[in-house]
């Protein structure tokens, strides 16, 4: 077998391994993806279940709940979900490696890099936890590769015209149908053509009109699925209801620390093997990449932070950034260490330590009680602990 | 510099192979599993139908299996609320053949969330295709 089939396969097999402990789980909510596929489906609901579909937040991000209401009849609907966020999953996993292929093109070593990447994104925590459960998550993560290779695409072109923008709108405007973690790339892609205008010496003199004619039809066509979808439905802008979520909790220095042991445990080594990227990382577009991009997904965060949600499923959102970098962090060690390990021993053994920690975590993940949305970094620790000692029957 | 051909030959070889042989013992401890979950659901639902004793379905091990022993009992009126302890397995399918997502909500509480959500959920698959207790409580 050649290395192209052997890395493809593996990077299946690690997508299903890493599926597979969390597979046809359900979490709160689960309880109005049910029966929001089978309204899609047309079936007469109840007055309190037709309630609970239409005024959930599940029911605005439509597209995986239809594909899962094709699928329903001959899988039952937990596996039409598990199913689907199966496929989806190993189909980011090998979406991403080409995406990290292109993105470190003029490296020697993008082999490795987008290997590397690509497999701490199988083995990630939050994707262990979320991606295959009866829900939708999985499904933003795969629309946040396509949209950042749509995005590249278009600026590989010579020059962006209005209608390339067009597309882009049109596009990641579909995409919040389906998850809205995808609303990244909104200002991702407007500061990224507003730097590409800025260092298009050609362009200097119609600078300002160049930017509004390409940026005007992309802020008119984004918003345009979901005010379709909301007009068809009849159901509230996807942002109702959520001002009243903004309490006083999270402004607390304990809601800060929840904050802070959330995201961070989420991608745990990671973030340390990111800082050796960083420090070797010479090349001055995918510095740029990191920074715009980075950016974006912090204020996304913190946005959701204000909004009472913390969750690992939202730190995923920084995949982009945090894995090529780790990448490059782990083949620099690698060829610093090469006088004492060799060096595919010492990539294999930084993939297979945030492996395990991440399946740790995973495991070791608090469900048995309920973190309430504004609760503190307190109410975490106090939950881990519950489940370490469930679990491990220690203390 | 790094012969790149070879050093990433042999990492996604490694990773290949050590991950396919993780599969297939998941696999074979799997099957093995549910093999042996269904003789035991075989031989005790059986046993608790003919003694007409639903207790004898608290032996099942698999909480859906479990489920759906009691169930035939709850669908004769059998009240899951009056055995002493209470058993999850009882009330899911109390709740399921009730098709009442209160009543999970009343059973199941305080450090109980994982049986709550398998409670409602199957509820709600249960109202629209009477199926809520085929693909139940995976709860890790």
């Amino acid at each position: 077998m050649t290395a192209k089939k052997y890395c493809l396969l593996s990077l299946l097999l690690l997508s299903i391994l890493s599926g597979l402990l969390y597979y046809n789980t359900v979490l709160v909510d689960t309880q109005a993806y049910v029966p929001s596929t089978y309204y899609l489906q047309g079936k007469i609901l109840g007055d309190d279940d037709t309630e609970r579909v239409l005024q959930s937040y599940a029911f605005k991000r439509p597209v995986e709940i239809m594909a899962a209401a094709l699928l329903e009849p001959l899988v039952g609907v937990r596996h039409a979900y598990s199913l689907l966020n199966m496929l989806i999953f190993a189909a980011t996993t090998i979406l991403f490696y080409y995406y990290l292929k292109e993105f470190f093109k003029n490296h020697e070593q993008k082999e490795n890099l987008a290997y590397i990447g690509a497999a701490l994104c199988a083995v990630s925590l939050p994707l262990i936890l979320y991606a295959t459960r009866v829900l939708v998550d999985g499904a933003g993560y795969l629309t946040l590769v396509l949209g950042l290779l749509l995005i590249e695409w278009i600026f590989e072109r010579k020059e962006i015209e209005w209608y390339h923008s067009c597309f882009v709108g049109f596009i990641v405007g579909m995409f919040l149908l389906v998850r809205d973690s995808v609303v990244i790339l909104i200002p991702y892609f407007g500061l990224r053509y507003l730097h590409y205008i800025y260092i298009n010496k050609e362009l200097k003199r119609q600078k300002i009109w160049k930017a509004c004619a390409v940026l005007f039809p992309f802020v008119i066509l984004l918003p345009m699925p979901e005010i379709i979808f909301m007009w068809y439905y009849n159901v509230g802008s996807v942002l109702s209801g959520k001002a009243a979520a903004i309490t006083a909790g999270k402004y607390s220095l304990l809601g800060w620390l929840k904050f802070i042991i959330v995201h961070g445990a989420a991608f745990h080594v990671a973030y340390i093997l990111a800082y050796f990227g960083w420090k070797h990382e010479q090349d001055s577009a995918r510095k740029r990449f990191y920074v715009l991009y980075g950016i974006c997904a912090f204020i996304y965060i913190i946005g959701i932070q204000l909004v009472a949600l913390t969750s690992p499923r939202f730190t995923m959102v920084l995949f982009p950034v945090l894995l090529p970098l780790a990448a490059t962090g782990i083949i620099s060690l690698a060829e610093k260490w090469k006088n004492t390990i060799a060096i595919h021993k010492t990539i294999i053994c930084c993939i297979f330590i945030y492996a395990i920690i991440s399946f740790l975590g995973a495991w070791l993940y608090p469900s048995r009680t309920l973190i309430l949305e504004d609760a503190g970094g307190n109410a975490v620790i106090n939950a881990v602990l519950e489940e370490i000692k469930l679990k491990l029957g220690v203390f | 510099m790094i012969n790149e051909n070879q050093e990433h030959r042999a990492v996604v070889k490694f990773f290949f192979w050590s991950v396919l042989i993780i599969l297939i013992i998941i696999t074979l401890i799997t099957l093995k599993t549910k093999y042996s979950d269904e003789k035991e659901f075989e031989m005790y639902a059986a046993q608790a139908e003919e003694e007409n004793n639903p207790i004898l379905c608290e032996n099942i091990k698999n909480l859906r299996l479990s489920s759906q022993c009691y169930s035939i009992f709850v669908s004769q009126g059998y009240d899951c609320t009056g055995q002493e302890p209470w058993s999850d397995a009882c009330l899911i399918a109390q709740g399921v053949f009730l098709k009442d997502d209160l009543f999970c909500d009343i059973v199941f509480t305080g450090t109980k969330v994982p049986e709550n959500l398998e409670c409602r959920v199957s509820v709600f698959i249960e109202r629209y295709t009477n199926e809520g207790l085929r693909d139940c409580c995976h709860i890790e």
